[in-house]
């Protein structure tokens, strides 16, 4: 007996659904279906996936999606490509409405819904499955109204014809159901419809139905015991898929409905390529069409960026015009043109990145910055014309702009596109250790902060390795009893959490584009921020080949443009980013002193580390610089052979003559993705669409046995062509590295471009470059109250936020004397609209007293607290408690008839370490000392030195310090080590802690703000760490408000 | 001195030993309060030497497994409440006039209940750091900067804590007051007019509710934003307003005011029937429905969370659709019933019985679609034959407690009975749960 599945829900019915399409698929081949069907709530996110698994696993997959129609739901599945069009245009219809009138004021989020003409009109190549036992249809048989069950499937039968089926479902729920099944089988005998027997599956074990549990629990904003006593829960678990053979057991003697399934779902038909949307239109002049414009365009940027392009220039530009035209992507590159051009017109600065950078085209349109002639990179790494399973990659053009001026472009793209052709890419996230035990905890009633306290010390984890760390100590540590049935529970929800959708979030700029209406292929959904996104995310989008145009933020920009505005403002100099001098040495000495902190890219610890070794003297040794510290390179040890080898310490050497005019400017170590590639087409005899089949296979773990496939081929090619066996493999073992993620040079060079300009800044304008850089937070590595920290060291004066004298942002004042104002902005607790406010009103005149601030921006109590805690009023009142006490007077009297009588208040003065941590909590920062300074004589009764003297303590000495824990990073490349850095009142210090130190002092390591580390000193030339052997905790006299960013 | 405190980081939370608390209590101190949430209990000690109570519940709580009780003695409520919690000696005395000293260098949070959240921030940031820096701030300053909520606070920081502690009031007694702004009422006549006036309001109200008061307190609002409360009392109920007056004006003859009055308030603070005497409730022939009504209602007011009311829920457990949970007094609920079941009216029902406990039984099933069907059980007295099985109707979940997997049946026996029986899936047992009538 054959039997599918039709109506099985995964995860994408966000909250109805407890297993993921691939599992899901998985799971059903091994239960010996042939095909099976998905239909999620108004939703296909999980199609693509599900239906690349099912290709996998040999399945044929049947797609479709159950609605509310009329308040009622019902399902469809997809017949035919027009079919797909259909259900896509239904699910958007259905989340958006109509998008050509669709505005973010009007968006309304909530369950998605249709009216039955919307399911009338689009209902060709579709078959309708009339729903479960909350369907119109069953209501109205529980409702004995038989003239509304067959006005019904009248209706039905209009618009779909003989694409009708009445589903019947059993869960062995009772009688009502049992009686409910009956009777559609009845009456489908009675109307001649056919019906089809479903369980309507929404987990696969007793593990994930928990999870159902769980998530339906928390759908409806309840516990599990509560939603159980209410009725919510399914009383059983028997929405379970079931094999076919257990189906057949369970509808013996009614094996019409299992061969109705059947025989539908091979009726339905379905292929990836019906999602892919047709490619944008550019709206070309007249006369042109997008392949003869963007070649107009092209040679017109061509003699900006070079005068007369030479021959070589020309070949290149021809040769790519020519890949793009074939391959259709002319009308792509010109959107990304036009949206840069609009961001230079706004004066946004925009930057390409990625293998965009490798295009000579993309660089005349003014797309990137980097001459791929002059810097001779690979253009197949960007567009190639390779097909894998008969598709193309996608190029994928990457533009930077101004964080914080990125929405405007956004506005553009829909404006010039129209909402219902444009989208930006959703991101789907999935469930952690950290967000499934919360998750979890909630659901079963837990108490909020044990939920926190073990969610915040899951962080990082998977959901299984979370388990593994609840249960390896964790839950004893924290006082969370592992013994009891809903303990024992939770782990296995954990377990069955793992890889699961858990929500879907806005990608951070990802933008597809089309010629026809977007919704008929990718189904679009709206935010709560009223954007628009596709209910895809980016690795669906990959597997579909649907090219993105990403306009991302970059904190990096902001800072520049800033820097740059506040100089021309101070001196008149107007700089420009690429004009600024590359070969300043000025710049390369701070540079090599690893005095990099705030600059962009090259300021992490492991950066300045290997800065100070390599000391960059040219903007190359820049781009190198970016893309050595990365994972690949760290784990295929390139790091070091590179260091010794620029500093002359080590003979560069080339496995073979020919790799020499591919590696020299690297030092002979193969670092970027186009070195791979040259030396693939180079010494194998590669085509570069070959080359580029191989840089497909790199770059993420993931993609390991694919890549370690590859390189097996490319020995055997190398081998082919003469090469040793023994070279052969040394040039596979080198570029296994790149099974990590590793740089393509195209975008290291565009960052190195933004590195130098902020190492510029830094060298040359250092209060300018620090406004910048406060003003385009959040960005970087270090919290502001060390970036603060560290431009006072440089002798940067910065003075605290005012009312009287600063803005909302932090401002570069002259008078008296050069300095940086920290922004209002910047107090803690300031709501948007009273800085907006506040803002508005000072530009009508300026602020005269505490009483003229309060009352005329019409401060609350929250905010003149905070400000007055800030210090912002100080120039009226210097006391800032007393400040306080008159601002909320001021708040409070609002009778302005009836003042309040003043009253004298004279509290207690700060101490200069209360003052501090006020600093801290009011500012995340401290103008008149560092939190460190009241435990430095403590600190120094127990033998702690300061890190002014570690430079001249011997390699191997045992040292105790103590410091605020600025960072700490675990990178996965480091086999668990883990980095710390901390800070006193003097600079850094470095240190570094071992797995089984981080284990013996894990709540000290990972949660200590203050910390106390008792090692050995690792002395590597002029860099300088701390090996720890012990850890302890610092008890301040008060809780600091400050927390350390720590990264993996 | 009148307030004993005893706190406790850990009450025995059984029912047995928290009543056995209460009962035993009631020996050393007439009224009694018992606040296990919040780890306190409280006893009135006015006209006891409150040492000898406080000494008395800690050994008390002790026995009874209190972990480390601690005794506050204060004039005042907060002050016996703070003094229980942040004494270190097993009875922490505050005398009497010294309620703001004692407070004075605690943080703000030992108050009870503490400041509101937002409050710490506005209360930090002018400087506050104990009750003592908040009671010197003089009234207005601190309604005008931190409102009501602030007023509160200041108060309890002045050791100023009027909160009825022993039964509040439950009952919407008679009041009526009035507060002007335009002028200030410093004589005594003009006073005895204003109150003469409020008085006719209060005992109308009283007549029509057929009750006379025991006792009333007249408020005054000073302009010097104090005030003062006097409590009078009557020799027995009565809404005569004439009566009453002169009690008010023989009360008020020694009271002088600091500043003129902008507020008088009356309020009854006792109440009770006029015309009938509470006698035992069931004695038929002497209680009265009013009389019983109003004992009922006197009850209630007495006995706290003692209402309970079954809740209906949806549980798909038979046993478990049915739970008892007590109600807030005076609050009836209505039953809850299950939500949107349409109920035919016409169609005859029958109710199912639950046995207190299922019934183990063994029972002889045929397999029906791979399920055991029951066909005639047995339960230790007779064989009963089934003529029909409906189901199965399968229940399972309860993972996060006690897990449940079972197979229901309605049966209907060859002597018409309809029983509901099930099979355990997890022991597989079979129980007879109930049967129809």
């Amino acid at each position: 007996m054959s039997f599918v599945e039709l109506r099985c829900q995964s995860a994408f019915s966000f909250g109805d659904g407890a297993v993921g399409p691939e599992r899901l698929a998985t799971h059903a081949k091994a239960l010996g279906y042939s095909s099976l069907g998905l239909t999620d709530h108004a939703d296909l996110g999980g199609i693509v996936r599900f239906a690349v698994t099912c290709r996998e696993r040999g399945l044929r997959p049947v797609i479709g999606a159950e609605f509310l129609v009329d308040g009622r739901p019902l399902a469809l599945l997809v017949r035919t490509e027009r079919g797909f069009q259909n259900l896509a245009a239904l699910v958007t219809r259905s989340r958006v409405g109509e998008l050509r009138r669709w505005t973010r004021r009007t968006s309304t989020r909530g369950r998605p819904q249709l009216r039955w003409d919307d399911v009338a009109e689009r209902s060709e190549g579709l078959h309708l499955l009339t729903g479960p036992a909350s369907s119109a249809l069953c209501q109205a048989l529980i409702e004995r109204r038989r003239d509304t069950a067959d006005f019904l499937l009248a209706r039905y039968r209009s618009a779909f014809g003989d694409r009708v089926a009445i589903e019947v479902h059993l869960h062995e729920a009772g009688r009502q159901e049992e009686a409910l099944a009956g009777a559609l089988i009845a009456l489908s005998r009675q109307r001649g419809i056919p019906w089809f027997a479903t369980r309507n599956p929404r987990y696969i074990d007793s593990d994930s139905r928990i999870v159902h549990e769980i998530l339906h629990a928390l759908r409806h904003g309840t516990a599990v015991a509560d939603a159980t006593r209410r009725g919510l829960l399914h009383p059983n678990g028997e929405w379970m898929l079931l094999s076919p053979t257990e189906m057949a057991e369970r509808w013996r003697g009614a094996e019409a409905g299992l061969e109705t399934a059947a025989r539908i779902a091979d009726d339905c038909a379905f292929s990836l390529r019906w999602v892919r949307p047709p490619l944008p239109r550019f709206n070309v002049p007249a006369g042109h069409d997008d392949d003869s414009f963007i070649r107009s365009l092209t040679f017109a940027g061509a003699r900006d960026r070079w005068g007369e392009p030479d021959p070589k220039q020309i070949a290149q530009l021809d040769h790519e015009l020519a890949t793009i035209a074939r391959l259709g992507y002319s009308g792509f590159f010109l959107v990304m043109w036009d949206a840069v051009r609009f961001a230079r017109e706004r004066s946004i600065l925009a930057q390409g990145r990625g293998s965009a950078a490798n295009s000579a085209v993309a660089y005349c349109l003014g797309i990137t910055a980097v001459d791929p002639v002059r810097h001779g990179l690979l253009f197949e790494r960007f567009l190639s014309e390779a097909r894998v399973e008969g598709m193309t990659e996608a190029p994928d053009i990457d533009v930077d702009f101004e964080h914080d001026r990125r929405e405007e472009v956004l506005d553009y793209v829909y404006r010039r596109y129209q909402r219902s052709y444009s989208a930006i890419t959703g991101v789907t996230q999935i469930y952690s250790a950290c967000t499934a035990i919360q998750d979890g905890m909630r659901a079963f009633g837990y108490p909020a902060e044990l939920a926190f306290k073990l969610s915040k010390r899951l962080r990082g984890h998977g959901c299984r390795s979370g388990v593994e760390v609840l249960t390896g100590g964790l839950a004893a540590d924290q006082g969370f009893d592992l013994d009891d049935p809903r303990a024992r529970t939770l782990l296995a929800a954990m377990r069955a959490f793992d890889d699961l959708p858990r929500l879907r979030s806005t990608h951070p700029g990802g933008f597809v584009l089309s010629s026809e209406p977007l919704g008929s292929y990718l189904p679009i959904e709206a935010t709560t921020m009223g954007r628009t996104i596709l209910q895809f995310d980016k690795d669906d989008l990959d597997s579909l080949g649907v090219p993105k145009f990403d306009f991302l933020g970059l904190g990096g920009l902001a800072l520049i443009r800033r820097a740059f505005d506040a100089i021309e403002a101070r001196t008149g100099r107007q700089l420009s980013m690429y004009q600024l001098p590359d070969d300043d040495a000025e710049t390369y000495r701070m540079i090599g002193q690893g005095d990099t902190i705030g600059t962009f890219q090259i300021e992490s610890r492991a950066q300045i580390a290997s800065i100070l070794h390599t000391k960059p003297e040219r903007l190359y040794d820049i781009v190198v610089q970016v893309a050595l510290i990365r994972p690949g390179p760290i784990q295929a040890k390139f790091v070091h052979p590179y260091t010794k080898r620029r500093r002359g310490e080590e003979t560069v050497t080339y496995l073979h003559p020919d790799l020499e005019p591919l590696l020299k400017r690297t030092q002979g170590i193969p670092i970027f993705q186009e070195q791979a590639m040259a030396i693939a087409m180079t010494l194998a005899g590669y085509s570069a669409a070959e080359a580029d089949l191989l840089r497909r296979t790199m770059g993420h773990q993931r993609k390991k046995t694919r890549l370690l496939q590859a390189l097996a081929q490319l020995r055997e090619r190398l081998i082919g062509r003469g090469i040793s066996e023994d070279i052969a493999e040394r040039i596979e073992e080198d570029l296994m590295s790149f099974a990590n993620y590793g740089f393509p040079e195209s975008h290291a060079w565009s960052f190195a471009l933004i590195a130098f300009a902020t190492a510029y800044l830094k060298a040359h304008y250092p209060t300018e470059f620090l406004m910048g850089l406060l003003n385009a937070q959040p960005m970087g590595f270090y919290p502001i109250a060390t970036l603060i920290h560290d431009a006072r060291r440089h002798g940067v004066v910065v003075a605290g936020p005012c009312l009287a004298r600063g803005r909302a942002d932090c401002t570069v004042e002259t008078d008296p004397a050069l300095q940086l104002r920290l922004g209002w902005r910047f107090v803690r607790g300031m709501g948007d609209t009273a800085l907006a406010e506040l803002t508005r009103v000072q530009a009508l005149a300026p602020f005269r007293g505490i009483e003229d601030t309060v009352r005329r921006a019409r401060i609350g109590r929250r905010d003149a607290i905070a400000l007055a805690r800030a210090n912002a009023f100080a120039l009226w009142e210097p006391d800032r408690r007393k400040a306080a006490w008159e601002a909320l007077r001021h708040v409070g009297d609002n009778l302005p008839l009836a003042p309040a009588r003043e009253a004298a208040h004279s509290p207690r003065r700060l101490t200069k370490t209360e003052g501090i941590f006020l600093d801290y909590f009011a500012t995340g920062s401290s103008l008149d000392g560092h939190p460190l300074e009241h435990l430095r004589k403590r600190l120094a009764g127990i033998g702690a030195i300061d890190s002014r003297s570690l430079a001249s303590i011997r390699h191997g000495t045992e040292v105790l310090v103590g410091g605020l824990v600025v960072t700490r990073q675990r990178p996965e490349s480091a086999n668990g080590v883990l980095f710390v850095l901390l800070e006193d009142e003097f600079g850094f210090l470095n240190a570094i802690v071992r797995r089984e130190v981080e284990i013996a002092y894990r709540e000290v390591a990972r949660r200590a703000p203050f910390m106390l580390i008792l090692g050995r000193i690792q002395r590597d030339g002029p860099v300088v760490q701390i090996v720890a052997g012990k850890l302890k905790s610092i008890r301040p006299k008060a809780a600091l408000a400050f927390r350390s960013r720590d990264f993996r | 001195m009148s307030f004993v405190c005893l706190s406790s980081p850990a009450w025995p939370t059984d029912a047995a030993r928290s009543t056995e608390l209460a009962r035993r209590s009631l020996l050393l101190a007439p009224r009694i309060r018992f606040e296990p949430a919040r780890g306190v209990l409280w006893a009135d000690a006015r006209g006891l030497d409150p040492i000898i109570v406080a000494a008395g519940l800690a050994e008390l709580a002790s026995a009874l497994g209190a972990d480390q009780p601690r005794a506050g003695v204060a004039a005042t409520p907060i002050g016996a409440l703070v003094a229980a919690r942040t004494g270190t000696e097993p009875i922490t005395v505050v005398p009497p006039g010294s309620d703001r000293a004692f407070l004075a260098p605690l943080d703000l949070g030992h108050l009870d209940p503490p400041p509101p959240r937002y409050l710490y921030p506005l209360l930090a940031g002018i400087g506050i750091e104990n009750c003592g820096d908040l009671a010197r701030l003089d009234a207005q300053s601190v309604e005008v900067r931190f409102g009501a909520e602030g007023i509160r606070l200041w108060q309890l920081a002045r050791g100023d804590d009027r909160r009825p502690i022993f039964g509040a009031r439950l009952r919407d007694l008679p009041s009526a007051e009035l507060e002007w702004v335009e002028y200030e009422l410093a004589d005594q006549e003009q006073v005895t007019f204003i109150v003469n006036s409020l008085l006719a309001t209060v005992t109308d109200q009283l007549s029509r509710r057929r009750e006379g008061a025991h006792g009333m307190v007249l408020e005054f609002g000073l302009a010097d934003r104090s005030r003062i409360e006097l409590p009078i009392r009557a020799s027995h109920p009565t809404a005569d307003r004439k009566i009453w007056l002169r009690v008010i004006r023989v009360a008020l003859e020694p009271v002088t005011f600091s500043a003129p009055a902008m507020r008088i308030g009356l309020r009854v603070d006792a109440a009770a029937p006029l015309a009938d005497r509470q006698g035992d409730l069931f004695d038929t022939g002497f209680s009265t429905e009013r009389a019983t009504e109003a004992a009922l209602a006197h009850l209630l007011d007495k006995q706290a969370d003692a209402i309970v009311v079954a809740e209906s829920s949806l549980h798909p457990l038979p046993e478990r659709r049915t739970a008892w949970r007590t109600d807030t007094i005076g609050r009836f609920t209505p039953r809850i019933l299950p939500g949107g079941e349409a109920v035919d009216a016409r169609a005859p029902r029958l109710g199912v019985q639950l046995f207190p406990v299922p019934r183990s039984i063994h029972v002889w099933s045929v397999m029906r679609r791979g399920v055991p069907v029951p066909d005639r059980y047995y339960d230790g007295t007779q064989n009963y034959r089934l003529s029909a099985s409906l189901g199965p109707d399968r229940i399972s979940g309860g993972f996060d407690e006690a897990e449940y997997n079972r197979d229901y049946f309605q049966g209907v026996r060859h002597d018409g009975v309809m029983v509901l029986l099930y099979r355990d899936r997890l022991t597989d047992g079979w129980f007879l749960a109930g049967w129809w009538d």
